[in-house]
Formats: structure tokens, sequence, C-alpha cells
């Protein structure tokens, strides 16, 4: 093969690879009957608090998360904190972004903040209802919401609320599951690339 | 110029109320509290006791409210054991510090981190009393009708960036701690509250040693 038609190839396989959507998705219009909250939806200003247990590659320690939609504006803000009341770190979410606006000197790492902002985007988002996908297999049918921010892509299993994937491209590295009882969920589970996993349980009665 | 007076005597009284606490004043000797504490400091053998904390989060504008209990023996073993609302342990025992969550068990070596080491020298330090003659903290001492407030500032970098100061509540009856406020920041502070007391009760040893 000649070098003009191998180089034709590689960027052929390259622009079908980027159009690319799995054959059992098809897109279709948004169905009014689905839920597309986010997963960590604050309809009020009370506070809310997650115990976290993080497991990053061998290592495994724990904290508490803490959001609040604050009163005055529709922000939501999240505190980082360890179980003995040390605040670690603080975001910001407002216009389905997230911003860091304190971390403690040890961990001022823009892996770590990075690693973070991506797993709370998974938490707070909205599902985008313009961008719907039915997966059909035969034995069970799902919605997928997908919400694109940089070059990641999250994407919601809207019907069931069970869990939410973290694509990079068309490189899956991460998948969200969470169980819910009313309005917020009691257990989500996070797993991201590198044998990272991240498992909130819900804390009650925790604020005055 | 009478504007220009009261002016000056609000800014006086501004600045003495921000270095004196509300209903404290300074003790009339440092020098007889301090050999008090250090006496009962030296008596010390231990402590068990239930605990309150309630962590003021400016960011949030809420307080979160946790509890459980609490162990120290002489010279630096302590544990803290939340049970409300979540499980968590802390101990600090020779030299080590072990962290223990629902899932989760570290024990981090403290010798030669020299951040933790002083955090364990001040928690340490606050529940036994041995606050006085002390080069890493500036101490003042207050006292009302009932305790005396013991205010220790942090001098070194590294520990002045996680606490900014502490407040230490001695009961005057016998001289034990029965509140901890901490200053994380300009915003931030916790109030450990310390009840059901019981002094010098020996304890075993699997409680340090989880």
């Amino acid at each position: 093969m000649r070098q003009s038609n191998l180089k034709y190839l590689i960027l052929s396989i390259l622009v079908l690879s980027a159009c690319y959507v799995p054959k059992n998705f098809i897109r279709v219009s948004y169905p009014l009957e689905l839920q597309l909250a986010p997963i960590i939806s604050l309809d009020s200003t009370t506070p809310v608090l997650y115990s976290a247990e993080f497991e990053v590659l061998k290592y495994k320690f724990s904290g508490l998360i803490a959001f609040r939609r604050m009163p005055e504006n529709k922000e939501t803000r999240i505190v980082f904190l360890t179980e003995v009341g040390i605040r670690v770190m603080e975001f910001t979410f407002q216009n389905e972004e997230i911003t860091n606006t304190y971390c403690i000197e040890a961990i001022q790492r823009k892996s770590i903040k990075k690693f973070i902002e991506s797993f709370l985007q998974m938490l707070l988002s909205k599902p985008d209802p313009h961008s719907v996908y039915l997966s059909k297999t035969d034995t069970k049918s799902d919605y997928f919401c997908r919400l694109k921010k940089g070059n990641a892509t999250y994407e919601f299993i809207a019907n069931k609320r069970t869990h939410v994937l973290l694509h990079k491209g068309r490189k899956k590295i991460s998948e969200g599951k969470y169980l819910i009882s009313s309005t917020l969920p009691d257990e989500i589970l996070v797993t991201m690339k590198y044998n990272t996993q991240i498992q909130l349980k819900k804390v009650d009665n925790a604020f005055k | 110029m009478l504007k220009f007076k009261i002016l000056i005597i609000l800014v006086l009284i501004g600045k003495n109320s921000q270095s004196q606490p509300a209903g404290f004043q300074p003790v009339r000797s440092e020098t007889e509290i301090a050999a008090k504490l250090k006496d009962y400091s030296a008596k010390l053998k231990s402590i068990q006791s239930d605990f309150k904390q309630e962590k003021h989060l400016e960011y949030l504008d809420v307080a979160l409210q946790s509890g459980g209990k609490f162990w120290f023996e002489t010279p630096d073993k302590v544990r803290w054991e939340y049970n409300q609302p979540y499980n968590y342990i802390l101990v600090l025992n020779s030299g080590k510090l072990k962290l223990i969550s629902n899932k989760s068990n570290n024990e981090i070596d403290m010798k030669g981190n020299a951040v933790f080491e002083q955090v364990n020298n001040l928690m340490v330090a606050a529940v036994s009393g041995n606050v006085f003659d002390n080069k890493d903290y500036s101490v003042k001492a207050y006292e009302n009708k009932d305790f005396y407030l013991i205010n220790i500032k942090p001098l070194s970098n590294y520990l002045s960036q996680m606490i900014k100061e502490m407040d230490l509540y001695f009961d005057k009856k016998n001289y034990v701690v029965t509140k901890i406020k901490m200053l994380e920041s300009e915003t931030d502070y916790s109030i450990i509250t310390f009840s059901n007391l019981n002094i010098d009760a020996p304890i075993e040893s699997k409680v340090f040693n989880p």
C-alpha cells in the first residue's frame, strides 16, 4: 500500500471513530416522563452531609462532604472536612460549573483538584435533555443522557437513576452507582480509573 | 473634639473586647495559676468522658454537630471515638496516630512528621493542663467565678496554619478541662464540651490499641 493511501486509511478510521455511536444506542427525543435531575439535587437550603470513603491505588482514607444550596443565590457550596472537623477543601457549583475556592496547602496539587472537580461535576450536573439516547439490548432498554464538559462526557442512565458513566473521548474512566430512598441518594459509589473508588453514605441529623 | 474623644474611647473598648474574652478578666497571678495547673497535670493519671463537638462552618453558614467518647492517659495516650452522627476513631499512642472509619484503618508514624507531632503535643497539653512553660505557644490566662480560661496561640508556622488559637476552660473546683474552643481561621471554629468526666479511673489497654 502506498504511503498516501495508508495516511488516507488512518484518517478515515479516525474520522469514523470520532463519529462512533454504539450500534445499540439510538438517539431519541426527550421522553417527558424521565426525571433528569442531578444525582445530588438540593431543592432547599437545608445542608446535606455525606461520609466519604476514598480508595486511591492502595491507599484508603475517609472524610466528610457537606453540601448546601445558599439562600441568597442559586449557588451550591461544597466543603470537604476530616471527621474531626478540619476543613480541607471548598468548592462552589454555579451555572453547571465547579470552582475551587479553598484547599489546604498539604494537598494543593492540580491532579487532586481535577479529580475532585470531575467527581463533583458528576454528582451535581443536570443531564442535557437534548442529548438523550436509547440503549436497547435483547433483555433491557435504558435511556442515556449525555453531558459534555471539556474533554469529558458524562452519561446518565436517566430512567433508572442508577449509575453515571464518565467518559473522556470514547474511553470510559469512571462509573458511579447510587441508591435513592427519597430525593437524595443514601449511598453513592463512584469507581474511576487507576483503581480509584469513592463511596458516599448520607449522614442524617448532622447539622444544628 | 468631643466626637473624636468618643471615637477614641469606642476604638479602645473595641480593642479591649477583642483581646479579652467576654465575661472573663486577666488572672491576678499567672504564676499561681501555672503552678496549680502544673501540679494538677503532674498528679493526673487519666480522663474518661463523653464529648460534644460543634464545628462552625462560615462558608456554609451552618454548625456541624458530632459527639462520642474521650479517653486520655498520661503521658500521651488519647482516644477520640465519634459515634454521632457517624463512626470514627482517632487514637494517639506512643508516637503513632491511628485513624479508623467504617472501611479504612490507617496508622501514621508521627515521629519525624513535625505537623502531627505539634498537633499531638498541643492536644495532650490542652487536656492535661500542661500548657505553661512551652516555647511552642504563647499563653494568656483569664478567669471568672467558675473557670480559668487559658488562651493558647501556636507560634510555629505549620501549626498556626491549622489552629490559630485555642481557648481551654478549666473548672476552678478541680482544674479539669471542661471545654475547648479551637479557632482554625478568622471565621471557622470548633467547640468541644466534655461531660460525665471520670478522673483517674483505670483504662483498659485495648482502648489505646484498637
